[in-house]
């Protein structure tokens, strides 16, 4: 990208911001700007690359949050249980100095490269309409002339892009978008 | 992730993760709990410290294992626990989602996809049904009696198939909602699913390290695993 790279810090206090402004002043390429409330973030949504933001706004707002996953890191302490479940970057307080400069590099990383979930690819679009008419692993298989394996593969990265678990939710998600 | 111990109040417990709340229910510990401590709440009503602490814990963190679990859970007492969470979902959550939904249904009219996530929930809902009246009618008795009933194992894994369906259900009210709603009862059926979910996915955790390893060494004692 080469240029910088925007940061919003959501709903941090004082002490927790200045860590994250230490851990963020040491990454070359990145400017960032702290918000108490996700209302005074929102206006500025559209000018951000990235979202490092609390535990307790990320839950308040999961319909924002949510579909940004791959620009979103939740930072904090608590249970953290939920964020991981939705396939969404965490920081943990508890983690030591190593680990939260390491966990702040890889996420700005990750925006510099514009590291976000693809869409589906062709071949999983294959996969997930089978799914939903109802094939299990070794019938997909046949019918794609590939290993069960390979189905298996291709059903996590589906999972993992769409953020949907059960086979039954990936068949809702095709019919209701035309995929079936 | 801090580990409680029975010096802990348990009020600080339970302002901090909330969640806890129905569980100490069905461990016999009603709220107004003032400032004691665990260990105190425990004596007043008759619990086993190390048994509530261990449910407690476990339940709460994804990375706690309870030490030496058999020294601590009992199979009868598991089971208890178990049996009351059953009820729990049975009696509390599940007619509580219907009931927002119902509602949900009838104030946001038809220009909407609700009846899909509904169809979805109906069918996570019966599955959870009919897991807790396998427990109860054929699990829970043939443990009671020194038989393991054969397929347990996938039972178990049936539980945790209807918490990532609950979870799906959350995405498509999140991500997948169209048309006209009514948005305060549609928020009121989003948080009791994600009540239900969450209660489901920690408490799997004690039926995945507590139980599930009781009876396999049940199944190795008594030479095999039965027909059930």
């Amino acid at each position: 990208m080469g240029e910088l790279i925007r940061i919003a810090l959501i709903g941090f206090d004082t002490l927790e911001s200045l860590g994250l402004r230490l851990l963020l002043n040491e990454i070359k390429g990145c400017t960032y700007e702290r918000f108490d409330t996700f209302a005074e973030f929102e206006p500025f949504s559209e000018k951000t690359d990235g979202y490092v933001v609390s535990m307790g706004r990320f839950v308040e707002n999961l319909d924002f949050f949510l579909p940004r996953k791959g620009r979103t890191l939740v930072a904090g302490k608590g249970d953290f249980s939920d964020s991981e479940r939705s396939g969404v970057s965490i920081l943990s307080c508890a983690g030591d100095e190593s680990d939260l400069r390491e966990g702040i590099e890889r996420f700005v990383k990750a925006l510099k490269g514009g590291d976000v979930p693809d869409e589906l690819s062709g071949r999983e679009m294959e996969v997930l309409r089978l799914i939903a008419s109802g094939k299990i692993n070794k019938e997909i298989a046949d019918a794609l002339c590939i290993s069960v394996n390979t189905v298996i593969t291709h059903r996590k990265n589906i999972s993992a892009k769409l953020g949907i678990k059960s086979a039954s939710g990936l068949s809702l998600y095709a019919m209701m978008n035309g995929i079936i | 992730m801090v580990i409680y111990n029975k010096d802990t109040r348990l009020s600080d417990v339970l302002m901090q993760h909330p969640s806890l709340i129905p569980v100490i229910g069905r461990l016999g510990v009603t709220l107004g709990v003032g400032d004691e401590s665990i260990s105190a709440v425990c004596d007043r009503c008759g619990i086993d410290t190390p048994f509530f602490l261990s449910v407690v814990n476990t339940f709460i963190d994804g990375q706690y294992f309870p030490v030496n679990p058999r020294d601590t859970f009992t199979l009868e007492k598991t089971i208890d626990y178990l049996e009351k969470t059953d009820r729990y979902y049975l009696k509390a959550q599940l007619p509580n989602i219907e009931r927002h939904f119902t509602s949900l249904m009838s104030r946001s009219g038809k220009d909407n996809n609700l009846s899909l996530l509904l169809k979805f929930f109906k069918e996570a809902s019966d599955e959870l049904k009919e897991c807790i009246a396998y427990d109860s009618d054929v699990l829970y008795p043939a443990l009671r009696a020194g038989i393991v009933p054969g397929g347990y194992s996938e039972r178990a894994t049936a539980h945790n198939e209807i918490g990532e369906k609950l979870h799906d259900l959350i995405y498509f009210f999140v991500a997948q909602l169209k048309g006209v709603y009514d948005h305060n009862l549609c928020t009121a059926v989003i948080s009791a699913v994600f009540s239900l979910e969450r209660d489901i996915r920690q408490n799997n955790r004690i039926r995945e390290r507590i139980l599930i390893p009781m009876i396999m060494e049940m199944a190795g004692g008594i030479g095999g695993v039965g027909n059930g």
